[in-house]
């Protein structure tokens, strides 16, 4: 694996130069000391890896708070197993497993309980965004626009195909690894992300009231 | 972006394999490579100063042991389950002998035999203020009166 695909925050890239072989041994390593009692260690793989995962449950659940807590209760689940834990392949899929599933299992908790309180999405759950890196005023409001068509389209697609774009296009994950990681094959890996690609392409092409629409190509 | 030409690899891989199953499609792979480009999302903050520290206090606080007693759930699990074995077979025991201690021939027994044992009529009569001894005529008699 190399860096995250979006390396679009500092830890993330600290961590793609870190990543490797002697890394990935370390990792198993520091877990196995952690499993036998040294608390303290967990703190190396907590600073290693927490940028990523953060990042990861913010992508999938959409809301920095509930990432912040997710993330927290992903490392927590990880020190518990941390004795009985095989090292086996790669110690960021282990993680990234263990990550989507929590925060997929949170994505139907929370649907259910909108469901119960007849509520939907509002405005105001909406995250707050980060300027973007425009010095221009019209290209921020382009690359905002953008970000809330991806948003909206992102939001409309099913549960399995969304998380496959997301692994594939903001976690730069390659086929296989999203296919160990979400326990398919490459194929459905593959047909997941053509079919929503399909859907985002229409979607992106249907106006939204609110949202300019993507400037046609010359 | 570090990883854009890995990004882009995984899509052409998908594109190039797509004609070999669905040929009438071929057309629109630039549409779809297009949807792709188009995908973009605020960037994420890094993880706020601290959240390693919260991460691992919480983490000590699970292993940290319990009233001073090593904490198990096996250990948790066995104490819980003698306790409940304990409490079963000691109210068990403590309602057999309550039961064998009750004297068989109570008051309410002998109310009860006593009353299956008269009949109605025998009732009736005694209670309206004993108006013969003889059961058939007084019976009978008695009966004439009412009207």
């Amino acid at each position: 694996m190399t860096g995250a695909g979006a390396g679009d925050d500092g830890g993330s890239t600290q961590v793609g130069a870190e990543s490797g072989a002697a890394v990935e041994q370390d990792d198993w390593e520091v877990l196995a000391r952690v499993g036998a009692g040294e608390t303290d260690a967990f703190a190396i793989l907590v600073e290693r890896h927490q940028a990523r995962l953060l990042r990861l449950c913010q992508r999938l659940l959409g809301d920095r708070e509930e990432a912040l807590d997710a993330s927290q209760e992903v490392f927590l689940k990880v020190f518990r197993h941390a004795a009985d834990a095989e090292p086996r392949g790669r110690m960021f899929t282990w993680l990234y497993r263990i990550a989507v599933n929590h925060c997929l299992n949170r994505l139907r908790r929370r649907k259910l309980v909108r469901f119960l309180s007849l509520s939907g999405e509002s405005e105001e759950d909406r995250p707050l965004e980060p300027p973007s890196d425009a010095a221009d005023p019209v290209v921020e409001l382009e690359t905002r626009e953008r970000w809330e068509r991806t948003r909206r389209a992102l939001a409309m697609l099913p549960e399995s195909q969304r998380t496959v774009v997301i692994l594939a296009k903001f976690e730069g994950l390659r086929q296989r690894e999203i296919a160990e990681l979400l326990g398919i094959t490459e194929g459905a890996v593959e047909s997941r992300l053509v079919r929503a690609l399909r859907r985002l392409a229409a979607a992106q092409e249907t106006p939204v009231p609110g949202v300019l629409p993507r400037r046609a190509e010359p | 972006m570090s990883g854009r030409d890995g990004e882009i690899g995984i899509l052409r891989r998908l594109l190039a394999d797509e004609p070999r199953s669905d040929g009438p499609a071929a057309s629109g792979h630039a549409e779809l490579e297009r949807a792709w480009d188009d995908l973009e999302l605020p960037p994420v903050a890094p993880p706020p100063l601290g959240l390693a520290g919260r991460i691992l206090t919480r983490a000590r606080a699970e292993r940290r042991p319990l009233l001073g007693l090593p904490w198990s759930p096996v250990w948790a699990r066995a104490a819980a389950t003698l306790a409940l074995v304990a409490g079963l077979a000691g109210g068990t025991a403590l309602g057999l002998v309550a039961a064998s201690s009750v004297p068989t021939d109570t008051v309410a027994e002998q109310t009860l035999t006593d009353w299956s044992s008269r009949s109605l009529a025998e009732d009736y009569l005694s209670s309206s203020g004993g108006l013969g001894t003889d059961g058939g005529s007084t019976a009978g008699s008695a009966s004439g009166t009412t009207p």
